[in-house]
Order: structure tokens, then C-alpha cells, then sequence
């Protein structure tokens, strides 16, 4: 199964991506979280540790100062890269900017070539993607399984979420979409929220204060509030993936 | 002033800068507020419908020596360009759009290119100058900062976008740096960001984001506008002292 998570900056992809990973894995599967952001801090949301996160090795340069010899491929990469968190989640990022010589950021492997490369049978790979729709527009029919829309209650948010889900139905992208309706406070913001998607069905985060003190302390919200109900709402969304690739 | 708004996605890059231009615009001069987000915003927080369209043909030319192959057309100085392609906004701000993303990244490419070779051509002197950046390290990294006399890191509570922040650092640090911490709360500042402006949590942004009104005609008056009211006082003192 592959799953991309996208959306606007800040709407909760992170949070999101690290929470329904731990619960793919917790249901089975063996599971592969890809950190597609340039801005790499996903590992914090999988439950890594900020000192953790920050030592992940992106493939990107690794590659790029010659850290191996030979180009190893994708499954050698996360391998060799990647690291394994709590619920044996392996992660692996693709590409970290943090300072003027990062190399070229987007050049020798991207994020929809893994996806694209990497094996999945009984595997979920869930893929971070990096704010907007960079990423998006580089990926043909068929790239993905499930692509989430992730959307917070706000036009600007909607905005970024609406031109995705046209360009993966105009393209095929994804078998199945969804949104994940986030921060979301009542039934008002809902029923606004559904207005504006449409037809594309949603799945609702309610608005959690225990996310933000997860961020505020650098823990995944799982570890942190694993009743919480934002985090059981992410739980729920993955036991339904699951069931829908079974 | 030259300025470039840098952060995390989600930080408050927009309210900022949509807000900062139009206070700017209210002590008098001109000024030019941009987009350099392929996914732009900045027409929400200017109080502007949203603009899709980019720069227009007539304000391209193609030049397989510049970045993307396009450059402004001939003849066309950056002067110029604002007069004739830029939206009026709300108190008089001059709006550059790069237009919207929607499969084809070529389109907001080429026109991305066009508005930053007219940010770098603008004189100081003339007007000033607000750019957007898009979330993350990515377009800084690419140099998409490297107009600006001044560029404003936002932070918020948390640990995502203090990574960010300094992250950021090293990559903006060729230009001055003035660290904006936003939606702050009684927390601790970050270890290493000091900010020089706090602008405190204020729910009434949040409203004025959720119902897509600008900031500055939501909450005028508010604690948040208020903080960038004292940025923007700010700004123009260093920028006394710097000339």
C-alpha cells in the first residue's frame, strides 16, 4: 500500500503521517515512512526524539558527499539511511536543507522515484510530502494507493487541498482519496469544510490540544496522549486503511 | 526596506507579511508586497480576491541563459512592470502574483522568475519591498531571499518549527536577520532564536483566517496588529540608522 499525505504548510501532514504510521503498524504491517520534506521532522511525530530526528542522514546528500560507493537502490537507501522507531516503523528522509551547501536539493533521487521504486505487498509505505503540490505534479497515473488530503478549516487550506484533489483525479493518481479534516471545532467548520471538498469523502481530526503540547515537548502525540481524541480519530483512519488494502 | 519573510509552513509568514506591507503603506510611499509561493496566500492577508494568474506573456521573454528559460520581456524595467502588471490592493499596495500551481509548474515557474528579477531591480529608494517565501528551506536555499536587505524568520511555540528556524539560519544569514516570534504564549523563548518581536497569540487571526478576511481589516486594533505595527516602527528605524 502507498500512501502520500499532503497539504498546506502547517495544516498537520507531520502529525498526521507520524500517527498513521504507528497505527498501520500496530494493525500488521510493516511499515515505511518516507520524509519527503526538505524541512524533515517527521521523526519527531513517529515517536524518534528531536536528538534522533535531527541525525537522520538524508539520502539526498549522503549520496551527494559520497558516503557510499555505488548507487545503491531505493531499498538499499532507506535500509542504509533509514532508522527503525517505536512500533518498528522504519523511516528515512530524502532530502535535508540546512545550510547554503546542501547540494542540489532536488537532484539524484526524489520522492516519487522511492515511491515508485520501493516494493510494497504486505508493507505500508506512507510518504510526508512536503507543503503544497510540488511533489504532486511530478507524479503520473497509478503512483499511489491513497493520497490524504490534509485540510484545516480555513480557505487558504482548502485552496491547496481543492487543486490537489484535481490534479490526482484528472491524472489517476491515487486509487482512493481522502480528506482529513483537521483542528476541526464544531459542526460548523465541518459542514463548511465538506461544502467546499464536495465528493471527496472526510475523515474528522477534531481540534486537539494535546497535538500542540506534543509539538511544544518534541514527543509523537501516540506516546504523548494515546487517547486523545484527535489521536484516536488518526487510529481509526489507519484500521480503515488497513481494511481497505485487505 | 527589502524584506523576506522565511519559516515553517503554518507559522504566520503571510499574516506578516500581508500585514506589514499594508501598515507600511499607511505611513506613506509606495509598497510592493509579492508572492514567491508557488501556493499563494498573500492575497488573504492583503484583502485582495484571490488573483490566479501570473505575470503575463507580454511581460515575458524567452532567455535560455536565465533560470527557467524566461526573463522580463525587453525594454520592460521593473518600474514599469509594477505600474502596468500589479493588483492595487487594499491602502494602496502593489501586489506581484506569481499565479497558481495546477499540474503545469512551468506556468508559476517562468513567472516566479520574472517577479523575483523585478523585486531585484526595483530601487530602495522608489518603494518597498514584502516577499512571501514559500514554506521551508527549499526556495531560500535557492537564493529566493537574495533581494532583501532584511529577512524576518517566524517562529512559533514548538519544536517543529524551532528545527525550522534553525534550520533556516545559515542558509539566510547572508542577509541581516530579524526573528519574529509568532502565536507566542507565556513559553519559554527558543534556545539560540532570541526574537526581537513577540507577537502574542491572538484568536482573532484565527477567525480572520478561517473566514479568509485579512487580518488587518478583522482585528484592527488587535494585540497581534499591534506587534506588527511595532515591527514595522522597528524596521523603519534600523532602516534610518543602516542609511
Amino acid at each position: 500500500m502507498k500512501i502520500a499525505v499532503m497539504g498546506k504548510g502547517g495544516s498537520g501532514k507531520t502529525t498526521t503521517s507520524g500517527v498513521l504510521a504507528r497505527g498501520l503498524a500496530r494493525e500488521g504491517w510493516e511499515v515505511v515512512a518516507i520524509d519527503c520534506d526538505s524541512n524533515p521532522n517527521l521523526g519527531i511525530s513517529l515517536g524518534l526524539g528531536l536528538v534522533d530526528t535531527e541525525r537522520l542522514s538524508a539520502i539526498r546528500q549522503a549520496l551527494d558527499d559520497g558516503e557510499v560507493e555505488h548507487s545503491p537502490t531505493a531499498e538499499e537507501a532507506i535500509i542504509r539511511f533509514g532508522t527503525v522507531g517505536p512500533d518498528k516503523v522504519r523511516v528515512a528522509v530524502v532530502t535535508k536543507i540546512d545550510k547554503p551547501t546542501s547540494g542540489c536539493p532536488c537532484c539524484g533521487i526524489s520522492p516519487e522515484q522511492l515511491l515508485g521504486e520501493l516494493e510494497t505487498g504486505r508493507r505500508a509505505l506512507i510518504a510526508d510530502m512536503e507543503a503544497g503540490m510540488g511533489t504532486l505534479t511530478r507524479m503520473g497515473a497509478g503512483a499511489l494507493d491513497v493520497a490524504v488530503l490534509v485540510v484545516e478549516p480555513s480557505p487558504k487550506s482548502v485552496g491547496v487541498a481543492r487543486r490537489a484533489a484535481e490534479l490526482i483525479a484528472k491524472r489517476g493518481i491515487a486509487t482512493t482519496t481522502i480528506v482529513v479534516a483537521n483542528k476541526v471545532r464544531g459542526e460548523s467548520d465541518l459542514a463548511w469544510l465538506r461544502a467546499e471538498m464536495e465528493e471527496v469523502p472526510v475523515t474528522v481530526v477534531p481540534d486537539d490540544a494535546a497535538v500542540r503540547d506534543a509539538d511544544i515537548a518534541g514527543v509523537s502525540p501516540i506516546d504523548a496522549a494515546p487517547g486523545s481524541p484527535a489521536v484516536l480519530a488518526l487510529v481509526t483512519l489507519a484500521q480503515r486503511l488497513s481494511a481497505l488494502a485487505a | 526596506m527589502r524584506v523576506a519573510v522565511v519559516g515553517k509552513g503554518g507559522a504566520g509568514k503571510t499574516t506578516v507579511a500581508g500585514t506589514l506591507a499594508r501598515l507600511l503603506a499607511r505611513r506613506g510611499g509606495l509598497v510592493v508586497a509579492a508572492d514567491l509561493d508557488p501556493n499563494p496566500g498573500l492575497t488573504w492577508s492583503l484583502g485582495l480576491p484571490v488573483v490566479d494568474a501570473g505575470l503575463p506573456d507580454a511581460a515575458l521573454r524567452e532567455d535560455e541563459e536565465a533560470p527557467y528559460g524566461w526573463r522580463l520581456a525587453t525594454g520592460l524595467t521593473p518600474t514599469e512592470a509594477v505600474e502596468r502588471f500589479a493588483v492595487i490592493g487594499p491602502d494602496g499596495v502593489r501586489y506581484l502574483s506569481p499565479g497558481k500551481i495546477d499540474g503545469a509548474t512551468h506556468g508559476v515557474s517562468r513567472s516566479l522568475t520574472a517577479v523575483r528579477e523585478i523585486l531585484a531591480g526595483l530601487h530602495p529608494l522608489d518603494c518597498d519591498v514584502i516577499a512571501d517565501l514559500e514554506a521551508g528551506p527549499t526556495t531560500p536555499f535557492e537564493g529566493y531571499h537574495s533581494f532583501a536587505d532584511r529577512v524576518l524568520v517566524i517562529v512559533t511555540p514548538g519544536w517543529s518549527s524551532a528545527l525550522t528556524a534553525r534550520r533556516l539560519r545559515p542558509i539566510v544569514e547572508d542577509v541581516p536577520i530579524t526573528i519574529v516570534a509568532n502565536r507566542w504564549g507565556d513559553q519559554a523563548q527558543h534556545r539560540g532564536l532570541r526574537a526581537e518581536t513577540i507577537i502574542p497569540a491572538d484568536p482573532c487571526i484565527a477567525e480572520a483566517d478561517r473566514l479568509g478576511r485579512a487580518p488587518l481589516d478583522h482585528c484592527p486594533g488587535s494585540p497581534a496588529v499591534q506587534a506588527i505595527e511595532a515591527l514595522a516602527e522597528r524596521l523603519r528605524r534600523a532602516e534610518g540608522v543602516a542609511a
